[in-house]
């Protein structure tokens, strides 16, 4: 738990505070990003909670191992930082130091032996999915994106309850970013870490985080809530134009195709007859159907014009689908998915590529309405 | 007359403080010099003989310092004239292969001493100031080429290729893109060769070329304490107001490219 | 008739295709230019080239200084001979080129090759001759153009350029005529430069008498067996060892206060100023209860082990001692440098960054002083000797460093400092462990640069009094034995050279593996 009870921070020569009185509870176990517009003090208030920078007023407490809150403001600096990850957008691993000597850094701090360093390291390696070969490579040997999953792997050395994350993201192409925040995800669902998130972009807010702060110029706190309740109840005008007109299709960000998908699709056997499966079509009225084996994996699918006046076995007339989803998508990539091919119905697979369920535009539009009338309703 | 206004309003106290300071105290130096050094000299003393007296005055001095300008004076202006052209070649088309080995030969002999390069040049071309002028020149040589050349390297090929695009012709980009943005780094190898040609020709007097050197090399072994400061902080003088003035001309120069 | 005249024009064309050659050659010295030329590569026009260049140099040679070997019993004579002369030069040098270019890949024919050289020759010499007929008739002999100090010496300069010039259009002219790469010409010309220095030192020893080289290798020899060279040499090195590493500790000590955020002054740093104050003052006390008591007997044990170790260890350590010695028989000057420096660091503790800028300023303002004005001058307080030497040396050994530590800790990069600083890294932990093992690179390219430049102070530091390598040199000047100055100087030069190289060795074995491979 981190709780920042009436911070405020005024930079020495200036008059008007960077963090203006701010004070919310990131819940043990959580994601908070912080997000606002460039110069709101986001990545000062992430600063203040290690005491980089120290706050003018307020005060900021951490939930340390033992279960007690403890004032950061009483704590020696050096020891506090120590206790809590801090990875930056720039990543700032050093060049001069072997990965293993990187990511020991902290434990080489905290005195750690050295085969305890390694063996910390080897898990935070698999942790990561990145071969152990790593260890003794250098910075620079490395990419973009496995520089930042060792920026993020040297924070969690020493197992802090607490992170701090300053857009660690930012540096890094769409695509990839796309990746590590998604393996980022599964990784939080293991390690449950306390994690103050900054960064500028709302999307990413939105998607990484279980409660989002906005904040706006002057460094005031405009809305602390679920993505959800900030996406369907923005609290006033700034945090609608902040969160964007499309916010309604935001929304479909947090919405995984699992929750709105047909769970007992209409499928085909591939060891079937044509004659059968012809039946079949007509009684349930559809000119198309997605075919699976006896594992439920995707074979692909058939038409019934390609059916008609055919005989044999179904997987002989099978044609192989463009596309399928992964059931943990959000709705809103699911969507895009679902507008480049020309399909009225996407087949939802899971991590083994059997099918669970079948998803069309018509269920996510019902699932928006459904979001979008349950706010009214509170709003009433 | 409004850009005369804007100019007087641009000064600061700061610009004054970075403008006279230097020149002050360096004043301030030569008149000490000239009032606890020079006017105590006794007439018809050893010293009197070598460096002159308040009666007779003081041309021994005026004249070694003007000696001294003399040998740095054409060196390096000589070494400007051979070191640019020569700075300019090696950046163009065909001769960039040879840049490394001839900037790699030329930094090897930078690290060869000046007094050795002094004393194996005597022994070619005799004592006199002919031979301190060669090696000050041979020596000044190599900040030079390899300013000018890294300063023309370092104009951005953009630059470069949006000139070509507007068609100017080689000669035009050379003269009129390279160049002006390469002269603050080439300046400043101006600036480098001509202190340390101040330092060098300090040494000539080993070797006959007269100069303020004169004053050191004559005063250690004669244990003439008061000739030894004279030609040392002149020469110290020297070297620091040449330095100064450079550096103020560079940094107009930066200045105006901004 | 018509005959005669298709002639006619023949003999003009060729002429006007040899001045466009020329003009060619002259005005637009690049690759296309030589490998357009090349095809219009005739032997006629060669030996015309070659013809009119001897013609030229034999007319400035008759008229202006005929040398001895010209027996001038026929003016026509003569000049046939000048000009067979210049042909047979230029044919052999030619072929000597064309054999090495060949060997190392060329592909052009021998008349191409020749033709092109001729382009360079002739129109070169040319220029060069008439610029010394004018300077002649304007009543300058030789040795004015070449005084650099006379009102024409500029002439020289525009000489050696004419000669840079025609260097390069040679390597134009290598590369066109056989089709290398740039670095098969240059070692086709270093082989003929080489192969002729190789004949020039053979031929010297073929004459079997005593030359330059046996000379002066018979005079190092001599002082080495005499055991001078030796002791030189020794006393240059501690000279600028021990400078060198004094400097060091200094200037990067400076050099990372002057990066550090200021600090208070508190009363904690009594406990380790007061200490410090009274050690130098007890130290400095010239007749003090202490102050010989401490000095003197350093100094006995010096002395002892100066001798005895002089003796038994054939003075490897010797000098080394004799500077020990130097410095501890100078205690009120050392107590004095003492508080100085404490009181220079302790300020720069107190300023940390603020104080960077001045710093630096002053830095680059003492290492502008000349050398031998900074000796003069601590004459006063130090007098002549090793003391005063190895102040001076350290004084300018720990402005690079301390320019150079500056730089490479401000280089590091933000982001680097703030994760080490965010995982709880001390400011002392975060300099040692990151800040300056990256920099390391560029504070030991500041000793390089220092030792450099001290190699070439120490030498100067023997005309006060010190046992380094500028003994010969000085007094070789002094005595007139061109043999004693040749070797200081060289051994200087050889010196300088090879710390050098052993420093860049250094630097690359000292650069943390990680940093290695980046741009």
């Amino acid at each position: 738990m981190i709780k920042l009870e009436h911070v405020t921070k005024i930079y020495p020569g200036t008059t008007s505070p960077a963090v203006d009185d701010l004070s919310f509870t990131v819940p043990t176990g959580e994601i908070c990003t912080i997000v606002g517009p460039s110069g709101c003090g986001k990545t000062t208030t992430m600063k203040m909670v290690n005491r980089l920078i120290e706050p003018t007023d307020g005060e900021i407490y951490v939930l340390n191992e033992r279960g007690e809150m403890q004032n950061v403001l009483e704590m020696d600096p050096i020891i506090l930082r120590r206790n809590i990850g801090y990875v930056i957008q720039q990543i700032g691993l050093f060049p001069h130091r072997t990965i293993l000597q990187n990511m020991g850094t902290v434990p080489k701090l905290l005195e750690w032996d050295n085969t305890r360093i390694r063996s910390r390291a080897e898990e935070l390696l698999d942790m990561m999915n990145m071969p152990h070969e790593f260890l003794d490579r250098y910075p620079h040997e490395l990419s973009g994106g496995q520089r930042q999953r060792i920026g993020v792997a040297r924070a969690m050395a020493s197992d802090p309850p607490v992170m701090l994350m300053d857009e660690p993201f930012g540096a890094i192409d769409p695509i990839n970013r796309n990746l590590l925040q998604n393996e980022f995800l599964r990784l939080q669902q293991e390690i449950k870490k306390t994690i103050l998130f900054v960064t500028h972009d709302i999307d990413e807010a939105i998607k990484m985080g279980d409660k989002i702060a906005i904040l706006n110029a002057n460094g005031q706190l405009e809305q602390y809530d679920s993505p959800a309740k900030i996406l369907s109840e923005p609290a006033n005008e700034f945090i609608e134009d902040f969160v964007g007109a499309d916010r309604t299709l935001k929304q479909l960000n947090l919405i995984r195709v699992e929750e709105v998908m047909d769970k007992k699709p209409f499928l085909l056997q591939s060891t079937q007859s044509v004659e059968e499966a012809l039946q079949v079509m007509d009684e349930e009225g559809q000119d198309y159907a997605y075919v699976v084996d006896s594992d439920r994996r995707l074979q692909g699918y058939v038409s019934r014009k390609d059916l008609k006046e055919k005989s044999g076995w179904i997987d002989e007339y099978t044609t192989t689908a463009a596309t399928s989803l992964p059931i943990t998508m959000n709705l809103r990539d699911a969507l895009s998915e679902m507008l480049m091919v020309d399909y009225s119905t996407i087949c939802v697979v899971d991590n083994r590529d059997r099918v669970r369920g079948t998803v069309n535009t018509a269920m996510v539009q019902e699932a928006l309405m459904e979001t979008h009338s349950s706010g009214k309703r509170e709003e009433v | 007359m409004e850009e005369k206004t804007s100019f007087w309003s641009r000064i600061t106290f700061s610009d004054i403080v970075d403008w006279t300071l230097i020149p002050i105290l360096m004043i301030g130096v030569v008149i000490s010099v000239y009032i606890w050094l020079l006017l105590p000299i006794e007439p018809g003393s050893m010293e009197a003989n070598i460096i002159g007296d308040p009666v007779s005055g003081f041309s021994n001095v005026w004249a070694s310092v003007l000696q001294h300008l003399k040998l740095i004076g054409i060196s390096s202006v000589l070494a400007i004239l051979a070191a640019v052209p020569a700075g300019i070649l090696i950046t163009r088309e065909g001769f960039r292969d040879f840049a490394d080995i001839i900037l790699g030969v030329a930094n090897f002999g930078q690290s060869v001493p000046s007094i050795a390069i002094l004393a194996l040049f005597m022994g070619i071309m005799g004592i006199g100031a002919p031979t301190a002028i060669f090696a000050l020149w041979l020596y000044a040589l190599l900040p030079i080429v390899r300013n000018t050349a890294t300063g023309i390297d370092e104009v951005s090929a953009d630059v470069i290729e949006a000139a070509r695009g507007m068609g100017l012709t080689n000669r035009q980009i050379l003269f009129d893109i390279e160049l002006p943005l390469s002269f603050p780094v080439m300046f400043a190898g101006i600036r480098t060769a001509s202190v340390i040609n101040v330092g060098t020709a300090a040494l000539g007097a080993f070797i006959g070329a007269g100069g303020l050197g004169n004053f050191i090399i004559t005063g250690i072994p004669l244990s003439r304490e008061r000739m030894i400061l004279i030609g040392a902080i002149l020469t110290a003088v020297m070297a620091v107001m040449v330095d100064w003035i450079l550096g103020k001309i560079e940094d107009r120069l930066v200045f105006r490219r901004e | 008739m018509p005959q005669k005249e298709e002639n006619k024009t023949a003999f003009i064309g060729f002429w006007q295709g040899l001045l466009d050659d020329w003009m060619a050659v002259l005005t637009r010295p690049n690759i296309e230019t030589y490998i357009r030329l090349k095809e219009r590569a005739t032997s006629p026009k060669i030996v015309l080239n070659l013809a009119l260049l001897g013609l030229v140099i034999g007319l400035y040679v008759l008229t202006i200084q005929p040398p001895a070997f010209i027996q001038t019993d026929s003016l026509l004579l003569d000049l046939g001979r000048l000009i067979f002369y210049t042909e047979a030069d230029f044919f052999i040098l030619s072929l000597i080129l064309f054999v090495i270019a060949g060997l190392l890949g060329g592909t052009g024919g021998f008349v191409e090759h020749s033709y092109l050289l001729s382009l360079i020759t002739a129109p070169l010499g040319l220029v060069i001759v008439a610029f010394l007929f004018v300077a002649n008739k304007l009543g300058l002999t030789l040795a004015a153009i070449m005084n650099p100090l006379s009102s024409i010496g500029i002439t020289t300069i525009f000489i050696v350029l004419f000669g840079l010039y025609a260097f390069l259009l040679l390597l134009f002219a290598l590369e066109a005529a056989h089709e290398m790469e740039s670095h098969q010409v240059i070692y086709t010309i270093g082989a003929v430069l080489g192969s002729w220095g190789i004949l020039r030192v053979i031929a010297m020893f073929a004459a079997g008498e005593d030359n330059i080289i046996t000379q002066e290798s018979a005079f190092l020899a001599e002082e080495w067996a005499r055991g001078t060279l030796q002791q030189a040499i020794l006393g240059h090195l501690w000279m600028v060892a021990f400078s060198v590493f004094i400097a060091v500790v200094i200037g990067v000590v400076m050099g990372v206060l002057i990066t550090m955020p200021p600090k208070r002054p508190s009363v904690s740093h009594l406990f380790f100023l007061i200490p410090l104050g009274v050690f130098f003052l007890i130290w400095a006390a010239p007749k003090g209860w202490l102050g010989m008591g401490i000095a003197d007997p350093i100094m006995e044990i010096s002395d002892t082990l100066d001798i005895g170790l002089t003796r038994a260890a054939k003075g490897f350590f010797g000098p080394l001692l004799s500077l020990l010695s130097a410095i501890v028989r100078k205690p009120a000057a050392v107590g004095m440098i003492g508080v100085i420096l404490t009181v220079i660091l302790y300020a720069l503790l107190l300023a940390g960054e603020s104080a960077s800028e001045l710093t630096l300023y002053i830095a680059g303002i003492i290492l502008t002083i000349p050398s031998i004005a900074l000796f003069g001058v601590f004459i006063g307080p130090f007098s002549i000797g090793a003391f005063n030497a190895v102040v001076a040396l350290t004084l300018y050994a720990q402005l690079p460093i301390l320019r150079n530590t500056y730089t490479g800790i401000k280089e590091v990069k933000p982001e680097i400092v703030e994760a080490g600083r965010g995982m709880g890294m001390t400011e002392f932990q975060l300099l040692r462990n990151v800040k300056i093992p990256i920099a390391t690179p560029v504070i030991m390219a500041g000793v390089r640069v220092s030792v450099v430049m001290l190699v070439g102070i120490a030498a100067i530091a023997s005309y006060i009094g010190n046992d380094t390598l500028g003994d010969y040199i000085f007094h070789g000047i002094q005595r007139v034995q061109p043999l004693r100055y040749y070797a200081g100087a060289i051994t200087v030069a050889v010196f300088a050279l090879s710390m050098d190289y052993f420093l860049g060795w250094l630097q690359n074995r000292l650069t943390p593996e990680g940093l290695k491979g980046r741009r």
